[in-house]
């Protein structure tokens, strides 16, 4: 396996009543797609929004390149694109604004900023909508072009929450096609999501949580052979029903 | 990247720069609905009222009222806004995981509300003098007190508007923030009496009227701009603002870590 990028020992969430993550650990490798797989409540979106940086864990440690992320906050967030489940565009603005103000907030050039706004709007078929407000959109558009301003600052490391919910089925196989792009352009992304041929198609391992806790971390293929099972879901049922 | 002073101000810049680009689109409409709610009002204070037997030159009295409310009748949508956002738009979520420190996000959203407050309390002293002319002399504005109280009366409706959203737990909630916040503030902090004849006539009340911020935003306001006699010392006022502006900061904060669960 290649060099660890992301390392989580042992993260905890808890909500007033509830534990959402009951001590999360893995790695996640440079350069790898990595899905996290659950039901709903499985604990999906806190870990990936923990990761974000945008809720803390109520305790544990998350390494970035083996440096906790909370001791350097800012230079980790340089590193990251999040994708959230809920986009959170600015309506008010055009995509283009959208882009710009996004790679202004990492600092860039506005000539890198320029180049970055053709080559994404090119990437993810844009043109079209560039100068539209960010409202018109439809939801497959709107979901590439949040993949689109979450990698405006080339980050290292991008956490997609369940990037295909809702689309039409051929919407959701351009999209899925993107994401394989983004490995080859040596991003990596941990994904997460409830569909699972999507998870067996795209990622080198998945990541089966329940209920706040890791079941198995495994290759796709690995799991299949070991569950005697055709494909993941079938695996993701049979350890459903063990538990 | 380097990361320092200039980075965050040119983060900062930009984060404003998106909010007053969106305050311009809708400025027209908020001078015409401030315009009519000014013309209104002056008009009947300054002209009609007198001729029931108020004093004269109540008309500018309520204009240098109105002039320091300006930016408290734009809390309720502004928590509308804001609390909307935390519930359905979340672009709160986007910029809270921006290379910036949390703090400085809200620093931004505070300065954005504060800058409305101020540019909409200036519109209302041209239309003042539009509809009362003659009644008001805008030689006796002290400008430097003037410019001070209308940034700390903004500073504090930054903060109050951001307070008021932790407190509202939806958007349904916001409706209440008139009837509850807003019009007792507005009503007790003397907007159609001042401090001294409170004080004259009920000194109870008056010692109450201290704990309410708005009191300091209309006595100060009055006295940058119609003299200081017969109002509290605005730079009593601009104290005791001061004050009012680190405990709501300090709570707002508290709340919205509660509320928002950020880093």
């Amino acid at each position: 396996m290649s060099e660890i990028l992301l390392r989580l020992k042992n993260v905890k969430k808890s909500y007033a009543s509830k534990e959402a993550l009951k001590g999360i650990s893995f790695e996640l490798y440079k350069g790898e797609i990595f899905s996290l797989l659950g039901v709903n409540g499985a604990g999906k979106t806190t870990l990936s929004s923990i990761i974000a940086t945008l809720h803390p864990a109520t305790s544990g440690e998350i390494e970035f390149c083996g440096q906790d992320i909370y001791k350097n906050i800012v230079q980790f967030r340089f590193q990251l694109g999040y994708c959230p489940q809920k986009p959170n565009l600015n309506n008010a603005l055009t995509l283009e604004d959208n882009l710009k103000f996004a790679g202004r907030f990492y600092g860039m050039s506005e000539d890198a900023i320029n180049e970055r706004i053709a080559l994404l709007t090119k990437q993810f078929d844009l043109n079209e909508y560039i100068q539209q407000k960010a409202s018109v959109l439809s939801g497959g558009y709107r979901q590439r072009f949040m993949i689109a301003r979450s990698l405006m600052h080339s980050p290292k490391l991008l956490l997609l929450d369940e990037p295909t919910v809702g689309l039409d089925p051929h919407i959701r196989r351009q999209l899925l096609a993107k994401i394989k792009e983004l490995k080859n352009n040596g991003v990596t992304v941990l994904l997460t999501t409830h569909y699972l041929d999507e998870a067996e198609q795209l990622s080198d391992r998945v990541c089966i949580l329940d209920k706040g806790v890791i079941r198995l971390i495994d290759t796709p293929e690995k799991l299949k052979a070991d569950f005697k099972q055709k494909n993941l879901e079938d695996v993701f049922i049979q350890l459903l029903n063990e538990n | 990247m380097i990361i320092n002073k200039h980075f965050y101000f040119n983060v900062f810049k930009n984060l404003l720069k998106i909010d007053l680009k969106l305050f311009v689109e809708i400025i027209w409409n908020k001078i015409i609905d401030l315009f009519i709610w000014v013309t209104c009002m002056i008009l009947i204070m300054g002209y009609v009222m007198p001729l029931l037997g108020l004093a004269n030159g109540y008309g500018v009295f309520q204009l240098a009222g109105l002039v320091a409310s300006a930016g408290l009748f734009e809390v309720e949508p502004s928590v509308m806004s804001l609390v909307s956002d935390f519930e359905g738009d979340r672009l709160i979520s986007y910029q809270l995981i921006l290379p910036v420190t949390s703090l400085l996000i809200f620093i931004k959203i505070i300065t954005n509300y504060a800058l409305s407050a101020i540019i909409l309390g200036l519109c209302v002293v041209p239309m003042g003098k539009l509809v009362l002319w003659n009644q008001f002399d805008l030689t006796q504005i002290n400008i430097i007190q003037f410019a001070l109280m209308l940034i700390m009366s903004g500073i504090f409706y930054g903060i109050f508007i951001l307070w008021i959203s932790s407190l509202c737990k939806n958007v349904s909630k916001v409706g209440n923030v008139w009837m509850r916040f807003i019009f007792p503030l507005w009503f007790l902090g003397g907007f159609q009496f001042s401090w001294n004849v409170l004080y004259k006539l009920v000194p109870k009340l008056a010692y109450v009227d201290l704990l309410n911020p708005m009191t300091y935003i209309m006595e100060g306001m009055r006295a940058a701009l119609l003299g200081q006699t017969g109002y509290i010392s605005v730079w009593f006022c601009i104290a005791a603002l001061s004050i009012f502006i680190m405990i709501f900061s300090w709570i707002a904060i508290i709340r919205l870590k509660k509320r928002l669960d950020y880093v």
